[in-house]
């Protein structure tokens, strides 16, 4: 965390969770060269609101549409060029606008950084100046996974283990460049290329965990899908309590997609109605079953209902390449009117009465079993209190020692080794608090027998 | 023209050496005040120069215009180095060295010196006025002004020696230790602490069955360490011996544990990690089933050997017992036995970055006295201090070597920043830049620096330009050339970038004009540079981002207990250390980011409060 820097700084300003509206900032002196990537060919005057398709940057997908202003230097709040942009409150969307900024070299501001900023380019006066050091003092304690909130036990154990594993992998190392006088080998190439797959293992562990508990807190998107009048609306409006659909006997009466939420258990589910799939001529029919195909490829969970033989109906799906094979799919055979409960056939298929409400508590105790097979061997005891910033600087960790192993492989030698460690190293401190020589070095003496 | 006083240099070690001879050089007057004049320059501990990382040191050394290499080179006993296989970053090389013709090159260096005095007396007290160090007083009460004052008094403060339950006071064994200079500096308001090392037992060659023992030879076509050493360098190539350490050998030292000066909590001082008394190996790593001794020649024909890696303040009995275990030592006989050493240091953090006291002007500690160890490490502050002196002398800047530049740059900074906890040698890791400070780019690191501050003979400046010239020309010559490799037409500067493509292994007309024109240390030089060159813009791209906390100073004055806001611990530090930038500030133990911009904000607040009532 050194603020003594000239870096394009990234920052949401608005607090975590879902609301209208978000607030991302940018700021530093190097920030022209975005514009063009925002505003494409189009002349920007500062300080004007400008309604962009935010798109990203080399994958051209739709993001969301924002509101960006653009505060050209000196006027801005930090006195450098600023961006602001207001998009939808919505983490998943700010997520995906921060990562295409960082895609391009921006890093993510350190705590009260804006306001430094601002400090040191005389935006704002003495007395700010003594709450921004308050405000710096006070986050950093918090921020980042400073060694002290380790021992408090804050931080899970997945991050000690981590930084346990990489301070023995350096060890052995330098233990091997600055202490071998006599040329004895200690280790091979491949014992610590064990060692950084093994870490590179962790890192996937933690990343796994974060996306499961993201995933959690995102809720899950349940996706009703089935042949025209198959009773998919029907199933729907028991499941929620609503009447939001129309349910009719004629064919094609949902035709466009319906989405309500709830929560099982803590956990929140979107479940989305679909128009009936069929062949159609009717333009707008045709657009609304579009509309919740696209749906369900974004799903987590996939409902697939008929009166009759839901398991066809699947198999059609998939050849049709409207369902993918990986996705978590449920059969569900509807309109059993002759069944007292709910039936689970092979934990492949629920039979149901959705109408006489007979069988929907089983299905949604079975969706909830669906996605508690994510959480392997109790992940979740075990999840890193993971912020964003932190969740990237793992991802980066993950990439640089993706580069360590490609150069163990190449046959670089260890001093070269060694240095690209310390990138990679960089990362972990920023993540794990400083790993200093000195650690290095006190685990060398604690590890290893030196001196000749 | 330079003053009358002369700059004093309280003792005659490797660091007292090369501040006196650097002091001669810049034209100063030198007074060297030793106890003993025999003793100047003596090799104490083992017969070796250089060594991992300790062999960057000494090429630094050389590249600055420090004697040690040079005369390493000479009293060669045979070369080596090591870490061959690990990347040339860490390449180090190392010279068993004639003890007996080292201490004699020395002295006969000192005595050359048109302005070199030396006084075979002990410096008891100094007198300051004004801040300023104006005089020292000698054991007769004598008083000698001076100019400034450089204390090398290694481990001759205070020392007490250990052998077994024995203990006596003395600076080395047969060497009475000093009295009087370190209480007058902690009168003086000086901190001291305490430390401690060992060195093994000495035998007599002819008691050993060398046929029984693994020989280890130098190399057969070495680089020496200095610049002005003649090439092709050819010193003698006289073995080194390896022996073991059996279970019987740990069992007698096991059961004998307790009468170790060591484990019997007789030494209150703190021994380096790195170098363990053979004791301490055994009983932290029992598992270990054998350890190394390294039997070192301590000069030509000698009749004793050093027995490197039996470190110990056991009994005499108890040496000479464990000793016999080992296969090819049955018959092995002590010359003098090994022992433990304690001595006072200075706690370095009293320093600034000239190795000048922070509590006097003119005050000057180098080597042992400020916790390290080795005689690199002492010498390298010798050189920096005796430089440093003379430029105090003359009202001066100091000459400031920065990490990012060299090793003693990363010493120094270590020494005032790092809380020491033992002796501190020098390892590669402690460097950001190991890819950049190796030990081959030492002249073109340090070459200008020297040459900018007058620490080159003509002959050395000459010798340099050379070099430096020679090794443009060929990186040029190498940047235009075109290789067929694998059938295809490449340039030779990407070419050799392949970890796997060295000139050596290439032939064609264009290379064998490279190797007969150009000497074998160019091209290596050359070759290497590209090697590295990627790598070498990676640091240099690191240190960027943090030029700028180490040009903010901090203002001597500055009242930490005032700042708000900065953690408790930082602000201990922080008063402790009294950093000179914030990029020091940094770098001392304890000190979080958070602090440094807390730091910062105060100081640029203080600076607009400044231009603002202006």
């Amino acid at each position: 965390m050194n603020y003594y820097n000239n870096d394009v700084i990234i920052a949401r300003s608005t607090p975590i969770g879902s609301s209208a509206i978000a607030l991302i900032r940018i700021s530093g002196l190097d920030l022209k060269k975005f514009l063009p990537l925002i505003f494409k060919d189009k002349k920007i005057k500062s300080r004007y609101n400008y309604t962009v398709e935010f798109t990203g940057f080399e994958s051209k997908e739709a993001i969301d549409t924002c509101v960006v202003v653009y505060y050209q230097a000196p006027a801005s709040f930090t006195g450098e060029d600023v961006l602001e942009i207001s998009c939808h409150g919505n983490d998943l969307i700010i997520e995906k606008i921060i990562n295409e900024f960082i895609a391009k070299g921006v890093r993510v501001a350190y705590p009260g950084e804006f306001s430094y900023r601002a400090f040191q380019n005389n935006k704002i006066d003495l007395i700010q100046a003594e709450s921004i050091a308050e405000k710096i003092a006070l986050n950093s304690s918090s921020y980042g996974v400073a060694l002290q909130n380790m021992e408090n036990g804050t931080v899970s154990k997945q991050f000690m283990s981590l930084k346990e594993s990489i301070l023995k992998t350096l060890s052995i190392i330098e233990h091997e460049l600055d202490f071998s006088e006599e040329e004895i080998t200690h280790l091979s190439v491949d014992s610590i290329k064990a060692d950084f797959i093994n870490i590179e293992k962790n890192l996937n562990k933690i990343l796994k965990s974060y996306s499961l508990i993201k995933k959690v807190s995102q809720g899950y998107k349940v996706v009703i899908v089935g042949v025209p009048n198959a009773g998919k609306s029907t199933l729907f409006n028991t499941i929620l309590g609503v009447d939001k659909s129309i349910v009719t006997h004629i064919e094609g009466t949902t035709r466009d997609v319906l989405e309500s939420k709830i929560m099982l258990k803590n956990i929140p589910f979107t479940f989305y109605d679909t128009a009936g799939y069929r062949k159609t001529t009717d333009i707008i029919e045709g657009l609304g079953i579009r509309r919740g195909l696209d749906k369900v490829e974004g799903a987590d969970i996939v409902l697939i209902l008929d009166e009759k033989k839901p398991k066809k109906i699947m198999e059609l799906l998939i050849k049709e390449k409207i369902i993918n094979q990986k996705q978590k799919i449920l059969c569900i055979k509807t309109k059993c009117d002759d069944l007292k409960q709910g039936v689970l056939f092979k934990e492949k298929e629920i039979r149901l009465a959705a109408k006489n409400n007979v069988g929907t508590g089983l299905l949604l105790t079975h969706l909830l079993t669906l996605i508690n097979s994510g959480f392997e061997n109790s992940i979740y005891d075990n999840v890193a209190v993971c912020n964003e910033r932190q969740w990237l600087l793992v991802k980066q960790a993950k990439e640089k020692i993706g580069d360590v192993l490609i150069e163990l492989n190449d046959g670089y030698s260890m001093d070269i080794l060694a240095s690209s460690c310390r990138d990679f190293v960089e990362i972990i401190e920023e993540l794990l608090g400083q790993i200093t020589s000195n650690d290095v070095l006190n685990n060398i003496f604690k590890g290893f027998c030196v001196g000749k | 023209m330079l003053e009358n006083k002369k700059i004093v240099v309280v003792g005659g070690g490797h660091a007292g050496i090369e501040a006196a001879l650097i002091i001669n050089k810049l034209g100063y007057h030198c007074v060297m005040v030793t106890m003993n004049k025999d003793a100047i320059g003596r090799l104490s501990c083992n017969p070796a120069i250089g060594g991992l990382a300790k062999g960057h040191l000494v090429r630094e050394l050389d590249a600055l215009g420090g004697i040690m290499g040079r005369v390493a080179d000479d009293t060669t006993l045979q070369h080596k180095v090591l870490n061959k296989s690990k990347g040339r970053a860490v390449w180090s090389p190392r010279s068993q060295v004639d003890k007996i013709k080292y201490t004699k090159k020395v002295k006969k260096l000192i005595k050359d010196a048109k302005k070199i005095t030396i006084i075979e007396d002990e410096v008891i007290n100094f007198n300051v006025k004004n801040n300023k160090v104006d005089s020292v007083v000698l054991k007769n009460n004598e008083i000698l002004e001076c100019a400034a004052l450089i204390v090398t008094c290694g481990t001759f403060m205070s020392g007490l020696i250990h052998i077994g339950n024995k203990s006596f006071k003395g600076g080395r064994m047969g060497e009475k230790r000093s009295y009087g200079l370190t209480e007058a500096l902690v009168d003086y308001g000086f901190s001291i602490k305490r430390l401690k090392t060992g060195t093994p037992p000495r035998a007599y060659t002819s008691s050993i069955n060398w046929g029984q023992l693994e020989v280890a030879d130098g190399d057969l076509n070495p680089q020496p360490f200095s610049m002005l050493t003649p090439t092709p360098f050819k010193p003698k190539n006289i073995p080194c011996y390896l022996a073991y350490t059996t279970k019987k050998t740990h069992n007698i030292i096991k059961k004998n544990i307790n009468s170790s000066a060591m484990f019997s909590g007789k030494i209150s001082g703190v021994g380096p990690r790195y170098c363990p008394s053979v004791e301490d190996k055994i009983i932290r790593f029992e598992d270990k089933p054998q350890h190394q001794l390294f039997l070192e020649p301590e000069w030509e024909n000698a009749n004793q050997i050093y027995i490197n890696g039996f470190s110990t303040s056991l009994p005499e009995k108890i040496q000479l017992e464990a000793l016999q275990t080992i296969k090819g030592l049955e018959k092995i006989e002590l010359i003098r036995p090994g022992y433990a050493i304690e001595y006072d240091y200075f706690p370095s953090h009293q320093l600034k970055v000239s190795l000048e006291t922070k509590l006097f002007a003119g005050l000057f500690f180098a080597g042992q006295i400020n916790g390290t160890s080795g005689y690199e490490e002492a010498a390298a502050q010798g050189l920096l201090a005796g430089i440093n002196s003379v430029r105090y002398a003359l009202k001066k800047e100091p000459l400031v070597l920065n990490r990012s530049g060299s090793y003693i740059g990363v010493m120094v900074d270590d020494l005032i920043t790092k809380s020491i906890n033992e002796p501190y040698r020098m390892f590669t890791s402690r460097s950001e830049n190991r890819l950049s400070l190796r030990a081959e780019t030492a002249p073109l690191r340090l070459g200008p620096i020297a040459k900018q501050h007058n620490l080159y003979t003509d002959k050395q400046l000459l010798v340099f330009k050379n070099f430096q010239t020679s090794y443009n020309n060929l990186m040029l010559k190498i940047k235009k050339e075109r290789f067929v490799y694998n059938n295809k037409k490449e340039p030779l500067y990407k070419l050799l970038k392949r970890p796997d493509v060295y000139l050596e292994n290439l032939q064609g007309e264009g290379i064998v004009k490279i190797k007969t024109s150009f000497d074998s240390d160019v091209i290596f030089a050359v070759e290497t540079a590209i090697k590295y060159e990627g790598y070498e813009v990676r640091e240099k791209k690191r240190n960027e981002k943090i030029k700028g906390l180490e040009l903010q100073k901090i203002p001597k004055n500055i009242n930490y207990k005032k700042i708000l806001n900065l953690s408790t611990e930082s602000k201990e530090k922080l008063v402790l250390v009294r950093p000179e930038t914030l990029g020091q500030a940094g770098r001392i133990d304890g000190v979080r980011s958070a602090d440094l911009a807390v730091l910062l904000i105060y100081l640029n607040k203080n600076v607009s409060r400044e231009t603002q009532t202006k």
